[in-house]
């Protein structure tokens, strides 16, 4: 992210995860990122439709000396 | 000009979905000349016609997207290919990944044709179609904050705004923000607006 920020001219960075996957979106929450949306049953996943949440973090909101949690590069 | 009618509505508006041919690229190309517009097919600038031919040869004609043009009919307008002067092309639906989990939606209406009153029942058409054509469990489609008519017309036919992407798109000189919208088979009565089944 450090990096996204410092060589490009972006305005924030998007992600999105499965809902279930508490991991990855407990990563993003960590880092930072708003939780804007989530898509209702968006994708077919292990058998069953699964909502799709999506995060963003703008340009104002990225904190260069934040101490990453946990093994995101 | 737009070929075979693929769906017709039950209401007293007139309107058909035809399928979209090659000649329809001049038309098209106003859509690509439209910021708003070419921003729900990820193009961030204008298009010359051959260009545009190019988008309706590879990304409508292909299989996993469908698009439809929805047309106001003269009266004794042929079913499959009408003149210049028999059918009035007045909005584009075009629905892309039509073969995975959530197909997503994109609508457009020509400018001299917006607040007409085409684009509801057009996206009504176009879902008729989508919903009895593919097993798709879900729709989205995504407008941006500006794109008022865009907005109103898929909150009109029941879609349900599900979030909103802060500043993702630069369009008109700004960043701006981007709705989500979503629509399950369930939410959605086929063939029911006018008293069907």
């Amino acid at each position: 992210m450090d990096y996204a920020f410092e060589a490009h001219e972006i305005r924030g960075l998007q992600a999105q995860a499965f809902a279930p996957n508490e991991g990855s979106v407990g990563v993003l929450e960590n880092l930072g990122f708003t939780h804007e949306g989530t898509l209702r049953d968006a994708r077919f996943r292990d058998g069953e439709y699964v909502d799709v949440v999506w995060y963003g973090l703008l340009r104002e909101e990225w904190d260069d000396d934040a101490d990453a949690t946990g093994g995101v590069r | 000009m737009p070929g075979p009618i693929l769906e017709v509505s039950d209401g007293d508006d007139d309107l058909v979905l035809r399928t979209v041919e090659r000649e329809d690229a001049a038309l098209l190309q106003r859509l690509f000349a439209d910021p708003y517009g070419r921003l729900g097919l990820h193009e961030q600038s204008h298009k010359n016609e051959a260009e545009v031919e190019e988008f309706v040869e590879e990304q409508v004609e292909d299989d996993s997207n469908a698009g439809y043009l929805a047309c106001v009919d003269d009266e004794g307008a042929p079913y499959d290919h009408p003149d210049e002067d028999e059918t009035e092309p007045v909005a584009f639906v075009y629905a892309s990944h039509v073969d995975r989990d959530r197909p997503r939606l994109v609508l457009w209406v020509p400018p001299e044709h917006r607040g007409d009153g085409h684009a509801v029942p057009a996206l009504e058409l176009a879902l008729d179609g989508l919903f009895r054509t593919y097993a798709a469990h879900t729709v989205g489609a995504e407008a941006l904050e500006g794109d008022d008519y865009a907005r109103e017309a898929f909150e009109a036919v029941g879609f349900t705004d599900e979030g909103r992407g802060r500043e993702v798109r630069f369009v008109d000189g700004e960043y701006r923000d981007a709705v989500q919208y979503g629509l399950l088979r369930e939410e959605y009565d086929v063939g029911t607006r006018a008293g069907g089944e």
